[in-house]
């Protein structure tokens, strides 16, 4: 692949950087349904082997090669979980210095300024752990003005994908959907639903 | 002639839709289609139709 058309790819990469716990399937798979429907690529670290020396720069790599990330701050509660802030942390020095793109979402509205006052001035997009929420705020900030899909399209292609995921994870004896072959399963059912629908070209 | 051409540019760029998104963060790019998704995946032609075979199989697929 030519540089140019891996350029033209970075712009439609979004990174996610969102818990991987059973309580955020739901809202995964209305980020993959969301940014499937308009045209945009998810990539996360579920593609990154678990082990091995190099995760972290792997992930790095992975950020700094997606134009736009998504960060979901919805699970610094108690315990604590650091990944979700660095990565994000990662983002907005990209931001500083090659224009990368980030969003923030929250689930409760307010917090971010408690937990992490040092980003006042960037306003989080707050979900309420609802997927059609999480669906709408993708629209809204990665949807084209003129033609962003219908949210009832996308969210008949989130009913599709929980039901996809709910028959990958019996088949993969309980994983979670945070596993490198259902992700790619999700993303393929996502793709062929979304063309099926004419949101996107085959 | 240089004041046309500055009016020429001005139109194209008035009449061309903003990219910006409400929280001025974010660019609209052109979508990708389903064949660049699957290929920046890592996830062949091939693969893809197996996945979904393998679905159908699961009755996941409606």
């Amino acid at each position: 692949m030519g540089g140019a058309s891996q350029g033209g790819l970075a712009q439609r990469r979004v990174f996610l950087n969102v818990p991987y716990d059973a309580g955020y399937e739901q809202n995964f798979l209305a980020l993959i349904a969301a940014l499937i429907s308009i045209g945009r690529i998810p990539r996360c670290a579920v593609e990154e082997p678990v082990l091995g020396r190099n995760r972290m720069a792997r992930i790095f790599k992975l950020i700094r090669s997606c134009q736009v990330s998504i960060h979901d701050l919805c699970r610094v509660t108690l315990p604590p979980r650091f990944n979700i802030p660095f990565e994000l942390g990662i983002a907005f020095t990209l931001w500083k210095l090659q224009g990368h793109k980030f969003i923030v979402l929250e689930s409760k509205r307010y917090r971010m300024d408690v937990n992490l006052s040092d980003l006042k001035g960037v306003d989080p997009l707050v979900h309420a752990n609802s997927p059609r929420k999480v669906v709408s705020c993708v629209l809204s900030e990665l949807g084209s003005t003129g033609g962003a899909p219908d949210i009832e399209q996308v969210m008949e292609i989130f009913k599709h994908l929980r039901r996809v995921a709910s028959k990958l994870k019996r088949s993969h004896k309980g994983s979670k959907v945070f596993y490198r072959p259902i992700f790619n399963a999700l993303i393929a059912a996502a793709t062929e639903q979304a063309v099926a629908r004419g949101l996107i070209n085959p | 002639m240089s004041r046309k051409k500055v009016e020429v540019r001005t139109a194209q760029k008035a009449s061309k839709p903003s990219n910006r998104a409400t929280n001025g963060y974010v660019h609209v790019a052109k979508p990708a289609t389903a064949s660049q998704i699957m290929r920046d995946l890592g996830i062949s032609q091939a693969r893809m139709k197996h996945l979904l075979q393998a679905l159908n199989l699961a009755g996941a697929q409606s």
